[in-house]
Parts: C-alpha cells; sequence; structure tokens
C-alpha cells in the first residue's frame, strides 16, 4: 500500500492505519485468535473434546495479550468494560472475560466431576455463547463502523464468525488426529461444508460491496486487484479456501488423506484465516471529504 | 483586553481568552499592542504573553491596519521565529577566507565593540575618498524591522553613497508597478475599493489573497466583496491563490497580460465606445496636443504643454482656465506644425490589438476577451455617482489590478500602463469602486494637522507623490551617464534596478573605466543570494566584494557563504519600530478605512547580545562621526510630514539634505543628542499627534487613531492633478538614455522607448524553442512571501500537507504528454543550462504550457535546519542581464523557459553542506 | 445549548491560520493537528475550482467516537462539545477509526519537537506547563471549551466576545468562521445557515455534525 501523502488527507480515498499499522497490528491477531478460540470452543464443546477446550482457552490468553500489547495505557484496560452499552470494544471485553470464565469452571467439572453431567452442559453452553459472542463480536466491532463502508456490512460478523469456526474446526481436526480420534470422518464433513459455506460468504460480501457504496467499491478494487491483491489471493484465496477445500474435496473422494495432507490444510486454513482479518482491515477506506478529482 | 472586573470574577482556574489545564502558577498574563513583522503588511497585533514568554499572537480588534483581530499563518509563526535556537545572538566574524554558496564560514564570536570598531575603521576610510565605495540595501521585513525612513537606506543616504541595492531589487519587486501605480496614483500599487467595486480584474496577482504588502486587511476586505457578489476574473497561469478565489479563472501564458489589456481598452474605446470624457478631458494628459516628434506642442511663450478648446476653437495653455472644451479627438495645427491630442492617438493606436491577434499571444480565446470587455464597459456605470458622508463622488465600481507576476517580464512597464488604461479610460481610479491607490493623500491628524502627506501637481500639471520611497516616479529626472553600479541614473523611469548583481555589470564597468570600486558592502535582513535571480552569478558578484556586513535574526544562504561580520538583529517581536512602513502609500488600509497608526513595541526582551539594527546603526554613526547629520536628517523628515513639505522622504531626497534651510527645519532631536530608539518614537509621536499621545498613550491604548474623509479616500477629483496616458516624457527621455548608454556600451531594446504604451513579447517567450517548450513561473504561497517563513516549523508542517507548495506543478494533461507523474523527481532545465529540481504534482488548475514553483523555496544554509531542501528554488533559472531585464522600468524576466524531464537526485544541492537530496 | 460553527467557504483563502492559531492555543506537539486545512481542484482544464476547506472536529449530536469507547473517555457534554478525558483513555483507537471525519490523533511520541534535536523552545516548554498533552492517548479538537466556560463564566458570550470564542474562529483574517449556540432559534449562527443554505459534509453517517459549510 503506497503511502498516502499529508495533502491527500481526507481528499482522497484514504486508508484506515489505526488498525493495522504499528501497534495496530495485534488488532488484527486478536481479532484472529478471538475468533478462531471462539470457534475451536465451539468445535471441541460438540466432540466433547477437553483439549481442544484448553486450547481454546489458551488462545483466548493470547488474545488478551495481543490486546494489551495494542492499548498505548495497558494498565488502565480494566476500564475497558465501562460502556458496554454503546461499545463493541466494551462488550466484547466483557464477553472474553465471562467466556474465560465459564470455560474454565468447564473445565475444572469435566476433568474433575465427569460425572456432574448436567453442570457441564450447563456452563458448557453458558462458555458455548460466550464463544461464539467473542467470535462474531469482532466482526461487529468491525462492522458498526459506519465510516468505513466496506466494513459496514452485516455479512462482516457472519465472515468472521465462519472464518473463526472453519479455523477452529480445522485445530481440532489436528487435535484429533493427535488423539487418533474416531471422530474425524464426522469433522471433516464438518469442515467441508464450512469451507464451502466461508468461500461462498467471502464471494458475496465482496460482491455486495462492489455496488454498495463508491468507497466498498474502491476496497474491493484494492482487494482483488490493487495493492492488497497479493495478500488477497494468496493469503484469503489460495491458503483460506482453495488449499483447504481441495484438500478437504479430494479426502471425501479418496476416502483415506494421509494425515500430512490434512495437517497442511489445517496450516493452511489458520493461514488464511490471519489474512482474512488482514485484509479487511487493511481495505478499510474513509470516503473523501472533498470530492477530489 | 481581559479587564480586572471580570478576571475576579474567573474562578482560578481558568483565565478568559487562553486555554489552560490543570493550576499552573500564572504571574504575568499580558496583551501587548504592536505591529507584526512577518512581511510588509505590518498589521496591528496583539501579542500574548505568559509569564514572559510569547504564547499566541492575535490581530488587533480594534484596528483596521490588519484583519480586526485576525491574522495569517506567518504572523502567529513568528513566535518560532523568534525562540528558534537557530537565531544569531552575538556579532561573529568569519574566519573561513573563501566565500563562495556552499562555504562554511567558520564564525567566530566577537564583540559589539570590536565588531563595530572595524566596520567603522572602514567606513571612515571610505568616506574620506569616495562614500561611493559603501554599497547598501537590503530588504525590510524579514524578520527585521523595517523602519524605512529612518534606518534602512538612510544610514547610507545620509553617508552619502548612492550604491543603494535593494534586496530582490528587479526580481522581487514590482518594478513597473511601482512605476505606473507612482504615476498614475501616487501610490506604491494599487488595489480595488473592495468596499463598493462589483467587477475586479486581476493579472498576475494575489492581492486580497494573500500576499502583497497589506495583506492583512486586503484578505479582510476582499472577503467581504466576495461574499457581497463582486465579481472577480482573474488572468493567472495558475489557479491557487488569485485564481483559486476568483469568480471566473482565466488562464493566460506568462508575460502576455499586457496584450489583453490592450485588446480590452480597443474593445472599449473603438467597439464599444463607452469611456469617461469627463475624466480623460480634466484629469489626464489625453487633451494635450502632441506633435510630429511625439512631443507636447508647447506654449512659446510659457513652455507649457498646450490643448485644443473645442469651444473657442484655438490652442491653449493645458491650465488656462478659459477653457471651455477640451478636444481629445481630432487633428489640429498648432506652432505651424499637424498634432492631436494625446488621446486620439492612443485610441488609433491601440486598434492593431484584436482579439485574435491577443488569442494567439495569449491563449486567452478571444471571444472570452470581448466578453470581459463588455462586462467590464458595462459595470464601469460611467456617470454614475455616489453619496459619502455627504460628498458626492463619482462611482465607478470596476478596477483592474496588476502586481509582481503580470509585470515581471521585459515588457513590464508597457504591461503594466496597459492595464492602467483601462482603468484611467473609464475614470475608476481613486474614487469609490475603483482603483484605488495605497492612501496617497493624507490631510494629517486632526489635532495637530501633522503627518501630512498630499499629491500636487508639478511639471507639465502632473501627478506628483506627496511622500515616495526610492525615486519619485514624476518629476521625471534627467538620463545621466552610469556611476552608481546600479547604473539606474541612465533611466530615471526605472523603479530598481538588476545591477550590478548581473552577468553583463562588468562589461559595462570596463567600458566606463571603472570609476571606482565597491569596498564595504553593508546588508539588512535580506537573502542576498537565494532571493535573487540566479545564484551562480551572484556568487561570482559578492566574491568580488572585499567587506560585507550584514544585520539578520537567522543565518541564511548570503550570511554562511559572503558575509564578514554578521550582526544579531532584533526580531519584531522584541523591539520598537516608528514605522512599519514609510507611510499611507506604503501599506495603510484603503478606501475609507481609518487612519490607523500602530507602532512596534518590545513584548520581550531581546535575550543574548541582539541588539536593535536602528540604534547599532547610530553606534556607528557616533564611530565615524555622523551622528549630527543623522539627528538632522530626522528633524527634516519629521518636520516634512509635520510641517512644512520639505522633503518627499524618499532615498534620493535625504541625499540633498544640505539644500535645505536649516531655520525650517523643527528640531525634534539635538544635533548630538544620543537618544534611544524608545525616546526617538515618543517625541515623535508627541510632534504628529500632540503631547498626550506619546508613547505612554501608544503602549497603553494601542494605535493612535483617527476617521478618515471621503476627501482622502478617493481624492482623485479634489486635487487638480493630471496623470500621463500618452508617456511623453519616454519620448522626452529617449534620445538622451540612447546617448548616455553609449558611453557605457548598454543596449537596450529601443523600441520600448514610445510614449503610446504597446505590447511587446516578453524574452521568455522569444526563448520559447525545440525542447525548451515550457513556461516556468513562480507564485507567491500565502505561507511563504515576505520572511523567513520556510524557517518556521509551524509553517514547514502546513506547508507539508499543503499539496502545491513545497512541489513543482504542471498541468496533469502536459504531465501525461511528457511521460511525468505525481510524485516524479524532475529537472528544469533553461536554454542557459541552469537548472533546479522538485517533486511534481500535477494539477488541472494550470496552463498547459506552464511549470509552476512556489517562490523563495528551496533553501540550503546550513544554519536553517528546518528549511533546508524544502521545496524547490526557482530563482536558479533565472537568468540577469539587461537582455532579461524591462527597457523602461528594468523590471527583470521573472519567468524562464525551461525543458523538463526526470531525474534521480537534486542536483542544485551537491555541494551543498547538508544532507544529500 | 449546542456549540456550533459555519464556515463561508468564498471567505476563505486558504491561510492555514485557524491551524496555526489552534496549535499557539494547546501548544499541539509537532504532527498534532486539531484542525486542518484540504485543498484540492475539481473540474477539467480550464474549467477549474480550487477548493478549500477548514476542518476539525464536528462535535456531532449523535457522535460515532462517543458510542465505540469502550472506557467512556470520549464523551459529549450537555452543550454538544465532544472531548476527550486524558485520564481514561486506553488509546484502543476505535474512536479514531469510527470517526467519518479522521480528526482524531493519537499522541504517542512525548518527546517530540519542533527543531529536532536541538533545544526546546520557550513556548514549548510553557507548554508543557499550561497545557501538557498526554502521551499515548487520543487527542482532538475541543470548540477550545476552556475559553468558552471561562468566558460564560465572566458573563461573556461565545461567538459574540472574542475572549469567549475558539481560537481559530477569531483568528481568522477572512471572517469565514461563524460560531455559536445551534439550539438558539435567534443566533447568529442559525441566521448565516439558514439564510446561505449551510450544508455539512458527510450527512449520510447520520451523525449529525455541528459544522455547517456556505458555498
Amino acid at each position: 500500500m503506497s503511502t498516502i501523502k499529508p495533502f491527500d488527507f481526507m481528499v482522497k480515498y484514504q486508508q484506515q492505519k489505526d488498525w493495522i499499522d504499528g501497534r495496530g497490528n495485534f488488532i488484527a491477531f486478536a481479532f484472529f485468535l478471538g475468533g478462531i478460540a471462539g470457534g475451536l470452543f465451539l468445535a471441541a464443546a460438540y466432540f466433547d473434546n477437553l483439549l481442544g477446550i484448553f486450547i481454546a482457552f489458551l488462545l483466548t490468553g493470547l488474545m488478551g495479550v495481543s490486546y494489551m500489547l495494542h492499548l498505548t495505557h495497558p494498565m488502565r484496560f480494566w476500564r475497558m468494560m465501562s460502556k458496554p452499552g454503546t461499545s463493541w470494544i466494551a462488550r466484547g471485553f466483557t464477553f472474553i472475560m465471562l467466556f474465560g470464565f465459564f470455560t474454565v469452571i468447564t473445565m475444572i467439572l469435566m476433568q474433575w466431576a465427569p460425572d456432574a453431567t448436567a453442570a457441564i452442559t450447563t456452563f458448557k453452553v453458558l462458555a458455548g455463547i460466550f464463544a461464539f459472542a467473542q467470535s462474531i463480536y469482532t466482526g461487529f466491532a468491525v462492522s458498526y463502523v459506519s465510516a468505513i463502508k466496506i466494513w459496514n456490512s452485516a455479512i462482516v460478523p457472519i465472515l468472521f464468525v465462519t472464518c473463526g469456526i472453519s479455523g477452529g474446526l480445522a485445530i481440532l481436526l489436528a487435535v484429533m488426529m493427535g488423539q487418533d480420534s474416531t471422530n474425524i470422518a464426522a469433522l471433516e464433513n464438518i469442515i467441508r461444508v464450512v469451507l464451502i459455506a466461508f468461500a461462498i460468504i467471502v464471494a458475496v460480501y465482496l460482491w455486495n460491496a462492489t455496488y454498495s457504496s463508491t468507497a466498498a467499491r474502491d476496497a474491493v478494487i484494492r482487494l482483488i486487484g490493487g495493492a492488497l491483491a497479493p495478500l488477497f489471493w494468496i493469503g484469503v484465496f489460495l491458503f483460506g479456501i482453495l488449499i483447504p477445500v481441495v484438500i478437504s474435496v479430494t479426502t471425501y473422494w479418496v476416502h483415506d488423506a494421509s494425515s500430512g495432507l490434512l495437517i497442511f490444510a489445517v496450516v493452511s486454513e489458520i493461514i488464511g484465516g490471519l489474512a482474512l482479518r488482514f485484509a479487511v482491515l487493511k481495505a478499510g477506506v474513509y470516503t473523501p471529504l472533498l470530492p477530489a478529482e | 483586553m481581559v479587564t480586572k472586573a471580570k478576571d475576579e470574577q474567573l474562578n482560578q482556574k481558568t483565565r478568559v481568552g487562553l486555554s489552560v489545564k490543570g493550576n499552573p502558577e500564572i504571574w504575568d498574563d499580558t496583551y501587548v499592542n504592536t505591529t507584526c513583522g512577518g512581511c510588509y503588511g505590518q498589521c496591528a497585533i496583539r501579542a500574548h504573553r505568559v509569564n514572559g514568554v510569547i504564547v499566541k499572537i492575535d490581530g488587533d480588534p480594534n484596528s483596521d491596519f490588519g484583519p480586526r483581530g485576525g491574522i495569517c499563518a506567518k504572523g502567529e509563526a513568528m513566535i518560532q521565529a523568534l525562540y528558534d535556537p537557530n537565531r544569531y545572538n552575538y556579532p561573529l566574524r568569519r574566519t573561513n577566507p573563501k566565500k563562495g554558496l556552499f562555504e562554511d564560514p567558520k564564525w567566530k564570536r566577537i564583540s559589539w565593540d570590536e565588531a563595530l570598531d572595524e566596520i567603522a575603521v572602514k567606513l571612515k576610510k571610505i568616506r574620506a575618498e569616495n562614500p561611493h565605495k559603501l554599497l547598501h540595501g537590503g530588504t525590510p521585513g524579514p524578520g527585521s524591522g523595517p523602519d524605512l525612513p529612518l534606518g534602512f537606506g538612510v544610514f547610507g543616504a545620509v553617508f552619502g553613497t548612492k550604491n543603494w541595492y535593494v534586496g530582490g531589487a528587479g526580481l522581487h519587486c514590482g518594478s513597473g508597478s511601482h512605476m505606473g501605480a507612482g504615476l498614475y496614483h501616487a501610490s506604491w500599487s494599487i488595489v480595488p475599493d473592495f468596499k463598493y467595486c462589483n467587477y475586479a480584474i486581476q493579472m498576475g496577482s494575489n492581492k486580497g489573497t494573500g500576499s502583497g504588502h497589506s495583506m492583512g486587511f486586503n484578505m479582510r476586505l476582499a472577503a467581504d466583496a466576495r461574499s457581497r457578489g463582486m465579481k472577480n476574473v482573474v488572468f493567472d497561469p495558475i489557479c491557487n491563490f488569485g485564481g483559486g478565489k476568483a469568480t471566473e479563472w482565466i488562464p493566460i501564458l506568462p508575460g502576455t497580460d499586457g496584450i489583453v489589456a490592450l485588446t480590452m481598452v480597443n474593445i472599449i474605446l473603438n467597439e464599444l465606445n463607452v469611456y469617461d470624457t469627463e475624466f480623460i478631458k480634466i484629469k489626464t494628459n489625453g487633451p494635450y496636443l502632441i506633435g510630429p516628434d511625439g512631443k507636447y506642442v508647447r506654449d512659446k511663450k510659457t513652455n507649457k504643454p498646450l490643448v485644443w478648446d473645442a469651444k473657442d476653437k484655438k490652442a491653449k495653455v493645458f491650465n488656462d482656465k478659459t477653457i471651455g472644451d477640451f478636444a481629445i479627438l481630432g487633428e489640429y495645427e498648432v506652432n505651424g506644425v499637424k498634432c492631436h491630442p494625446g488621446f486620439e492617438l492612443i485610441k488609433e493606436h491601440v486598434r492593431r490589438y484584436t482579439p485574435e491577434m491577443a488569442e494567439k499571444e495569449s491563449t486567452v480565446p478571444a471571444a472570452t476577451i470581448r466578453r470581459i470587455a463588455r462586462e467590464w464597459a458595462d459595470a464601469a456605470m460611467i456617470g454614475a455617482t455616489i453619496e459619502i458622508e455627504g460628498e458626492k463622488l463619482p462611482l465607478r465600481p470596476v478596477a483592474a489590478i496588476m502586481f509582481r507576476g503580470g509585470q515581471g517580464h521585459t515588457n513590464s512597464a508597457h504591461s503594466y500602463i496597459a492595464m492602467c488604461l483601462l482603468n484611467a479610460i473609464v475614470g475608476a481610479m481613486d474614487v469609490p469602486g475603483g482603483t484605488l491607490g495605497w492612501p496617497a493623500y493624507v490631510e494629517g491628524h486632526p489635532e495637530t494637522g501633522r503627518f501630512r502627506m498630499i499629491p500636487y501637481a508639478c511639471k507639465d500639471g502632473m501627478l506628483t507623490a506627496g511622500s515616495f520611497m526610492e525615486h519619485r516616479p514624476w518629476p521625471i529626472e534627467e538620463s545621466k551617464v552610469p556611476y552608481t553600479y546600479l547604473m539606474k541614473e541612465l533611466t530615471p523611469t526605472a523603479s530598481f534596478s538588476p545591477q550590478p548583481v548581473t552577468s553583463d555589470f562588468d562589461k559595462y564597468w570596463d567600458k566606463l573605466g571603472r570609476p571606482y570600486k565597491v569596498e564595504l558592502a553593508m546588508i539588512f535582513g535580506a537573502n542576498m543570494i537565494r532571493s535573487t535571480q540566479s545564484r551562480e552569478i551572484a556568487e561570482q558578484f559578492w566574491k568580488k566584494i572585499p567587506f560585507i556586513v550584514t544585520f539578520n535574526i537567522l543565518p541564511n544562504e548570503f550570511c554562511e557563504g559572503f558575509a564578514d561580520i554578521v550582526l544579531p538583529d532584533n526580531h519584531p517581536l522584541e523591539t520598537y519600530s516608528l514605522f512599519g512602513t514609510h507611510g499611507p502609500f506604503f501599506n495603510h488600509p484603503i478606501g475609507m478605512e481609518g487612519w490607523d497608526f500602530p507602532i512596534r513595541q518590545p513584548v520581550v526582551e531581546p535575550a543574548y547580545e541582539r541588539r536593535n539594527k536602528l540604534e547599532a546603526l547610530w553606534d556607528l554613526a557616533d564611530r565615524i562621526g555622523m551622528r549630527e547629520e543623522m539627528n538632522n536628517y530626522y528633524n527634516v523628515y519629521f518636520t516634512s510630514f509635520g510641517g512644512e513639505a520639505l522633503i518627499g522622504g524618499d532615498i534620493d531626497s535625504i541625499r540633498h539634505l544640505g539644500d535645505i534651510d536649516p531655520k525650517k527645519v523643527v528640531q525634534i532631536i539635538k544635533p548630538n543628542e544620543k537618544i534611544t530608539y524608545g525616546e526617538m518614537i515618543d517625541r515623535a509621536l508627541k510632534f504628529y499627534f500632540g503631547e498626550d499621545h506619546g508613547l505612554d498613550y501608544v503602549v497603553k491604548n494601542g494605535p493612535v487613531k483617527w476617521p478618515k474623509t471621503p476627501k482622502e479616500a478617493y481624492w482623485r477629483w479634489y486635487v487638480d492633478v493630471r496623470i500621463p496616458l500618452y508617456m511623453e516624457h519616454v519620448a522626452e527621455l529617449k534620445e538622451n538614455v540612447m546617448k548616455n548608454a553609449e558611453k557605457a556600451g548598454i543596449e537596450l531594446d529601443w523600441e520600448q522607448f514610445t510614449p503610446l504604451t504597446t505590447y511587446f513579447s516578453p524574452q521568455v517567450s522569444k526563448e520559447i524553442s525545440g525542447e525548451y517548450d515550457l513556461y516556468c513561473f513562480s507564485y507567491r504561497d500565502i505561507l511563504h512571501n515576505g520572511t523567513y517563513t520556510m524557517e518556521m516549523p509551524w509553517l514547514d508542517e502546513v506547508s507539508r500537507l499543503n499539496p502545491y507548495t513545497y512541489n513543482v506543478t504542471m498541468n496533469a494533461e502536459m504531465a501525461k504528454k511528457k511521460g511525468l507523474k505525481d510524485g516524479d523527481l524532475i529537472c528544469l532545465e533553461s536554454p542557459y543550462g541552469r537548472k533546479t529540481t522538485g517533486t511534481l504534482k500535477t494539477m488541472q488548475g494550470q496552463h498547459p504550457q506552464t511549470v509552476a514553483i512556489s517562490a523563495c523555496s528551496g533553501a540550503w544554509a546550513k544554519g536553517a535546519p528546518i528549511a533546508y531542501g524544502k521545496g524547490t528554488n526557482f530563482n536558479i533559472l533565472l537568468e540577469s542581464d539587461f537582455k532579461h531585464a524591462c527597457p523602461v522600468c528594468w523590471s527583470q524576466e521573472t519567468a524562464s523557459t525551461v525543458k523538463v524531464y526526470k531525474i534521480d537526485h537534486r542536483i542544485e544541492y551537491d555541494g551543498a553542506g547538508g544532507d544529500k537530496l | 445549548m449546542r456549540w456550533g460553527m459555519a464556515i463561508e467557504l468564498k471567505r476563505c483563502v486558504g491561510c492555514y491560520e485557524c491551524v496555526l492559531a489552534c496549535k499557539a492555543e494547546h501548544f499541539l506537539p509537532p504532527d498534532i493537528f486539531w484542525n486542518r486545512l484540504l485543498i484540492g481542484e475539481q473540474g477539467k482544464y480550464p474549467q477549474v475550482t480550487k477548493l478549500i476547506y477548514s476542518v476539525r472536529c464536528n462535535h456531532c449530536a449523535d457522535p460515532a467516537c462517543v458510542k465505540v469507547c469502550p472506557t467512556g473517555a470520549t464523551q459529549q457534554r450537555e452543550d454538544g462539545i465532544v472531548w476527550v478525558d486524558e485520564d481514561k483513555c486506553v488509546g484502543c483507537r476505535y474512536c479514531m477509526v469510527a470517526c467519518p471525519y479522521q480528526m482524531r490523533s493519537m499522541y504517542e511520541d512525548g518527546k517530540s519537537q519542533y527543531f529536532p534535536g536541538q533545544e526546546l523552545t520557550e513556548h514549548e516548554k510553557i507548554g508543557k506547563v499550561l497545557y501538557p498533552h498526554m502521551p499515548g492517548v487520543v487527542t482532538k479538537c475541543v470548540f477550545c471549551k476552556e475559553r468558552i466556560d471561562a468566558g460564560l463564566a465572566a458573563g461573556l458570550t461565545p461567538g459574540v466576545d472574542r475572549e469567549a470564542t475558539p481560537a481559530c474562529v477569531i483568528s481568522c483574517p477572512t471572517k469565514a468562521i461563524h460560531f455559536g449556540d445551534l439550539d438558539d432559534p435567534n443566533s447568529e449562527i442559525n441566521r448565516v445557515i439558514k439564510e446561505k443554505h449551510g450544508h455539512s459534509f458527510h450527512p449520510e453517517f447520520d451523525t449529525q455534525p455541528s459544522i455547517s459549510y456556505i458555498d
């Protein structure tokens, strides 16, 4: 992305930088980690996989670290819960806290009181709700910004949560392969569906953006043909969609995929998920104040 | 001003008019009335000082001398020049004997006594031998208080030298416009009467949009006019400052404004036949009879010019009270020769300027010229009147003005006069709504009658300024064989001279037998190497001057490369100044804006060993035994505008102090008295405005003010004077100028010595050929004219936010044709091989055949790190010689022919001491 | 009461004094701007219009920045002024992202100076006493609330009395900026906006800016 000249400020389409440049990178990481952690929890909870849940918990912790690194006054982090009424960051922060809290209880119960099924289910559902919330809120945080047309779309939360779930599923696949689980085939089937859904959502999102406003169209052009094209085509499309889909579909027909191939699909999917957050954040452009040119 | 009562009402945390956080201890919170030193405008300001530090500059809301409470960015940023850590704080002596563009002076700190003693020894020797061996000059304004009639230029004039070289000379100043405005308005320059004007034409001028002397109140008045709906047609190659605020921007090739103006005159006189007959008959030399030799037909007895009385059907002396009707058309026979009124000759002469011809030359479409001419003539409302404060006055709500850009070419004088003709033929001169000069008519303070300057008629009944700077525009002196370095005496119509900083000076000086050699140069303020044409040519000249002394506040290229001694001047916010100007005709508020006399006073005490330049000059005068002469001059000067008009105040009149009868001079300062600047201001104020209006009064209450009368604002019909539409004096001069020029081997374009205003192609367009296909010109950016602007971090910051200021601009289509795009580093090369570089920014609002650069850019002094490398130095491209000067007024050609191509680095910084660029 | 501005574009010549008046008034550090001048052009040669807009925080009636702020640092006063409580800001930059007008900046480098590598100027030094800026927090135009508050306390009227009016307004050499109470139907500013058809930037974001522009 060419650096904006100071005199182009608000005269031309101006790229959003605060959430991508410098410390802003940590926001992209946090969003990615939050999404993937939420997705992983949901998947792991469904398959009753304690290790998966634990990893989801760890990833959420990492998300918190990433967040802190983004703040210039991290010691005041507790203030971030002050305004959940209007702020998605405040809400998200609350979700993360609650998710962490319920996940810890769920994990304790699963480990040390495996017979308390009613309690486990209750806390799993509660944690699951906040896992979903944690995964989707990053999308709302972005889509709430009406100033950035390409973000300001109802599809963004769906996109983020789908991406988070597919990433979570991929990680769970790796976990279950390590555990030689018998449920892998079922998991693979879910992954296939989610990945195809993800590809469709990405396509719909971009297609929708092209006619929603000139600023969003400008952003899409940057993504598919401009300076962000390598990030989009290699990161999001190749790693995030094409490779995982091809591997998933192939394994469907071949039935006997090597674990190496599947691991490759998992890594590829994770890279794709990260690339998606970067791509969307970087594609955010503001509509100029002056109708220049 | 914060009143005590209000102050007490406040809670302690916050003060009225001051943004303060927390509860800091505040022991000083003062507004000081003073004047800005950011440019020639010298607006009345209030500097806000808190705890001994100037925190903010406000405009004086109660003064017409400026934007009435507003101020411009340069004025605000003057705080940063005041506190610039790079300032000169002590006298310095050069220890590196080598001089040159990029030489490091290797300064050594010396004491004031040491510095002044050394200079005094040289001055004494020179004065005994030949005072002309002192060359003095500079530019008032840039940070250093001008004090035009008190210090700047005066010291040298009293000393006796005629070598007076103003910084930028033929380059930065409007030679043609100062000549023309002087002749036609008894003023330094012209401006529309924004209050009543309905249709203003600007040619290469930013007046009212951020430059020119008096930028302050002009911005305010022009904004009112635009808001009111005044139509503003701007002919300019670029749609940036003037063009950017125009109601209609008309792109034009540089240097061709004259032909457009003459074509409009032709259409108005010969197609539309609307002109102000009365004005031409009574207020111009239009009726003066011109003989076959092009000169006035004069009365044999009185030698006065003759006119034809159409009523009595006979020739009479122009001011004969019995004239019934001045003939301005027709052919007559007087004194045995066939003759015509001057106006008739002008009317016939302009027939050659057809819109089609003008279009070919200027690229302005013929239809546009016709339309503008018609609109202008309609808007002039010839015959209309208006009543202002009970006075019935002619109303001519049209104005055509031109400044630096329009007349900065080898056709300067004719272009400017062509534009003046437009105003004259409709009578729109110094009447409501028309073109106004800066106030030329001051009846004086109502209580004392002093501070009085009145234009009057002298030789041939022509308008003569009551006060002026430089040469007097009228009466025109005799041509002389050049004997000064400036050679201006050869052509007395010249305002400023590019000589001697030219490539052809030595040729002429040799031919004259090198009568003497300048041994010492004293330069005030100006940057003689960066703000003048061609730094290489300037380098060759200044290198050869044995000793150079400069007064300055901040390091610049001239001080570093060439000065032997630098004296640390005061910043405007730390010193006194009596005259921010040379007088009303220079920069006082126009039209019905009030009389206002702001003075400058220190807001903070000067730190280190910085000194007021004027007091330092007095110390020098003491050392060479010249104080009495200086004091005498001051007495003559103050007396001249407070009693009998002894001198006009111009530099030349100072040289004739000896001729004045001492009995007529009021002794304000005793012959050998050593007073401070503050005391002098006090006495001058009391002399002009009465005992109770001394320095104390101004310090407490701000500027001395009194209302202007309609007679003063619109004086034209109250003073029995005429203006030379037919430039007979040029015809008169020609023979002698040619004769005297020959003795120096000087060749000028003699064709231009014609009394009839004519269009001549500018030198820049003659040099367009082959790959040198573009016109390069500089323009005045609102942030960068008249002071050390690029060294002020605030101005630098906002300049970087501006798409054009630090870049070289070109028309977008043209750039595309040349394979260039935004952000390319490009080189501009003149046909003479001079090169400068810069970053390209394309524009739609620019004439395709032009390249534009914001003036005053491209600094390379090491001592001014913020300015270093910012923007592009345009002046490098210019030639400096008579071939590139207007022969009549000696303006330099300030546009250059260039070819443009991409380059990999900024070659003009090769060898400069700072960072590689 | 709701403070607002109306900017007459015909008057403005683009001198940047509004920017510098603000810099001086609030001792803003290098590269921090509470207001800016946007300069551009419109049209094709030779039919070109130069555009100059003096822009600053719009102090929107329905500000996006206030809503997204998770800590309540960014807040809106009764009189509509939007400001940032330095002590509450965590630096998440959500407000900066959310502002459609991009009128907020993060003051990151607490050590930046106007003459880099040289000593601080007297002006910078006193600024650190009179109007210190906390590094690491978001900073923006406050409509000179200190002047307004002190002025009102002294019985002055913002928009009429200089001492109670924002610095950029009173320093404008072309008197292009009007300031006053948008809630007062009889205020000068409402008259100007109505008579001269004021319009604001990006009404589509529906934040209801308090700054109008008059063509």
